[in-house]
């Protein structure tokens, strides 16, 4: 009786040795060997050889090439024997000191269709005939099932230390457990590491409740029914250490049955929160830092603003009852021109805080846009000009078209304001002029612009200083000095709107002549 | 000419704008540096002032809350905002302030809203 263990299988060359020892008994074969095809294709690796007694001086380590008879069982891939080989044109490849062979046969051991090696089977008394050559093409097709048995194991192996390792290599905690019984299958080393449990302590422990805190088994306890529903879950709990400490872990956990459809598994995948955990601690006391410096700026910004325009109102009005006084006793022109100065200053003062305010606005607040009238701010506007500098003579001539409703809201007289005042601050001549042009145009796109023109005599602004006019606000450099964030301010309350300024000489080629501010607005439907 | 209470906790301000409006014909009927203050004078007062000048940002109450209340108090009572504080314009006018005037301003501004007040109630 043959028999071949599968313990045996395992191992190809104790399988092979089995089946050889099998063949040659059922055969009558004295002596043989088993070998396999080298990686290069050109060789006999043989495992094992028995000579039958008789004597062999052959180095047993000359390599063995595939050739002769042998060579003709690989190219043929079936059983071949010869009764009279001793005397055969296979001798002559045949290494002094051979045993010595009278009959031969080789069985090839086939996977794929592709020899891989060989049992060859020699002396027999009486020689090799075709039932030999039957029995030999089932031993050989019994070693092709066990070799290729036990390449399936090493690849199996192979994959599974793969597994073990790539596991083993993670940062994240990798853990298996029997989910009726809790018992603790599998765990990789950053399960270990951060746990601080040794592999038998891990072993004796029941999963889940004795890895986390009270307040994560109840957490997980609710989650229970959903995980059994859908079978997977991300869940935040605090596995605990072997010292005691709680470890902030994102997990994801899978219920999965095992590979025999027994029991059901849960695999637990997590990761190490603690770093993360100390970079939203780190990122929370920084952005409230931030925020109380935000607020305490806010605070001392809108306290300085009040407080300055109150000692800007007590200067401007103690101004005006000098003014008064004076008027009554004959004011001199020098003491007129100071008071002059004194309430030009206040209001230009004034003018900065409140650029400034409504610059910070513009950065703080979403802000909603309704419908202006154009023509009514440009009126409103020229007033305040006018009103603003009694003592300016002025020539200020508008065109606008009909209607001209834009997308806008309270800011839009800055706009003008700003741009106005400018022209007349800014200009040296005793007349100051002002053309105010406007159309409505068509954009590409088919929507309503209104493009507005400002032309001033001022002295104008030379080339390399018009852009700069409209982002001196977005500098925060030392030594700035706040006068001149009018047009910073326009620039943005133009951006809000979705519009556009630009600015260019008012005579090609000669800053000095004036200036022209272009604007677009958006309209807005009337 | 006009009866005129002011409320303006900066002394220096209350003294000035009372000369000055003194200058120009009104009466400045009395001057409160405080919201409490400014209320209960307004209380005392056995004729209401035909205008007020408010301060919002004030000790113990500002100028938005003792406006409502003197509105309540007299709703025909005329406030006119004087202050620093350009965000509380439309809350101001919202209560039924009559005019708001942003500080710094000049004394003909705020003579031509008293005048505007005053001819709108004739």
């Amino acid at each position: 009786m043959v028999s071949i263990c599968e313990e045996t299988c395992k191992n190809f060359a104790e399988a092979a040795r089995q089946i050889f020892e099998a063949a040659k008994t059922l055969t009558g074969a004295t002596s043989g060997y088993v070998a396999l095809l080298s990686e290069d294709g050109y060789r006999n690796e043989v495992l094992f050889l028995d000579s039958g007694g008789l004597p062999c001086s052959v180095d047993p380590d000359l390599p063995m090439p595939i050739r002769g008879l042998r060579g003709e069982a690989y190219k043929k891939g079936c059983v071949i024997y010869d009764n009279n080989f001793s005397k055969s044109k296979w001798m002559q490849y045949m290494p002094s000191g051979h045993v010595t062979l009278e009959s031969v046969l080789f069985a090839p051991i086939i996977i794929d269709q592709e020899v891989e090696g060989l049992i060859g089977l020699a002396n027999k008394d009486g020689g090799f005939g075709e039932e030999d050559k039957s029995i030999m093409a089932a031993f050989a097709n019994a070693a092709s099932i066990a070799l290729m048995n036990s390449k399936l194991l090493d690849t199996t192996k192979e994959q599974k230390d793969f597994i073990e390792h790539a596991i083993n290599a993670l940062h994240d905690i990798f853990f298996v457990f029997e989910f009726n019984t809790g018992q603790t299958l599998w765990w990789n080393r950053a399960f270990k590491d951060i746990t601080g449990f040794d592999d038998d302590t891990i072993r004796s422990m029941h999963a889940p409740d004795d890895f986390l805190t009270q307040e994560s088994i109840e957490h997980l306890a609710q989650t229970e029914e959903a995980f059994r529903k859908h079978g997977k879950i991300t869940i935040d709990i605090d596995l605990i250490t072997e010292t005691g400490d709680a470890i902030p872990i994102e997990c994801n956990a899978s219920l999965k049955e095992d590979l025999r459809g027994e029991n059901l598994n849960v695999f637990f995948i997590g990761r190490d929160l603690r770093e993360l955990r100390e970079k939203e601690k780190s990122l929370k006391e920084s952005e409230n830092r931030y925020r109380r410096a935000y607020q305490r700026a806010n605070f001392f910004k809108d306290l300085l603003m009040h407080d300055i325009n109150n000692i800007l109102q007590g200067i401007l009005s103690s101004a005006e009852f000098i003014e008064i006084l004076a008027t009554k006793h004959q004011i001199t022109s020098k003491m007129e021109h100071s008071l002059d100065s004194i309430k030009s200053q206040v209001l230009r003062a004034s003018k900065l805080i409140d650029n400034i305010r409504k610059l910070m606005l513009l950065n703080q607040d979403e802000r909603e846009l309704g419908k202006m009238n154009l023509e009514n701010v440009i009126n409103r506007s020229i007033r305040l000009l006018e009103h603003n500098h009694p003592d300016r003579e002025m020539v200020i001539t508008k065109d606008l078209p009909d209607h001209p409703i834009v997308r806008g809201d309270e800011l839009i007289i800055d706009v003008f304001d700003n741009i106005l005042n400018n022209a007349v601050i800014h200009n040296n001549n005793e007349m100051v002029v002002i053309d105010i042009t406007g159309k409505e145009i068509i954009t590409q796109e088919g929507n309503i612009m209104f493009r507005i023109h400002i032309s001033d005599n001022g002295v104008g602004i030379r080339d390399g200083q018009k852009e700069a006019i409209f982002n001196r606000s977005d500098s925060f450099e030392k030594n700035r000095k706040g006068m001149g964030f009018g047009l910073s301010l326009v620039s943005k309350i133009m951006d809000l709107y979705g519009g556009a300024i630009k600015v260019k000489n008012k005579i090609a080629g000669d800053y000095t002549k004036g200036t022209t501010f272009i604007l677009d607005f958006p309209g807005s439907d009337a | 000419m006009a009866s005129i209470f002011i409320v303006e906790d900066e002394a220096v301000l209350a003294k000035v704008y009372k000369l000055l409006l003194s200058y120009h014909g009104h009466n400045v009927i009395g001057i409160a540096h405080d919201g409490i203050d400014a209320l209960e004078m307004f209380k005392d007062f056995s004729n209401p002032p035909d205008i007020v000048l408010m301060d919002h940002r004030m000790p113990s109450m500002d100028g938005i809350s003792v406006a409502r209340k003197i509105i309540d108090l007299d709703p025909d009572a005329k406030i006119i905002f004087t202050t620093a504080d350009s965000d509380i314009r439309e809350k101001a006018l919202e209560i039924g302030a009559m005019s708001f005037k942003n500080k710094p301003f000049t004394l003909h501004r705020l003579l031509s809203n008293i005048e505007k007040a005053l001819s709108d109630s004739a």
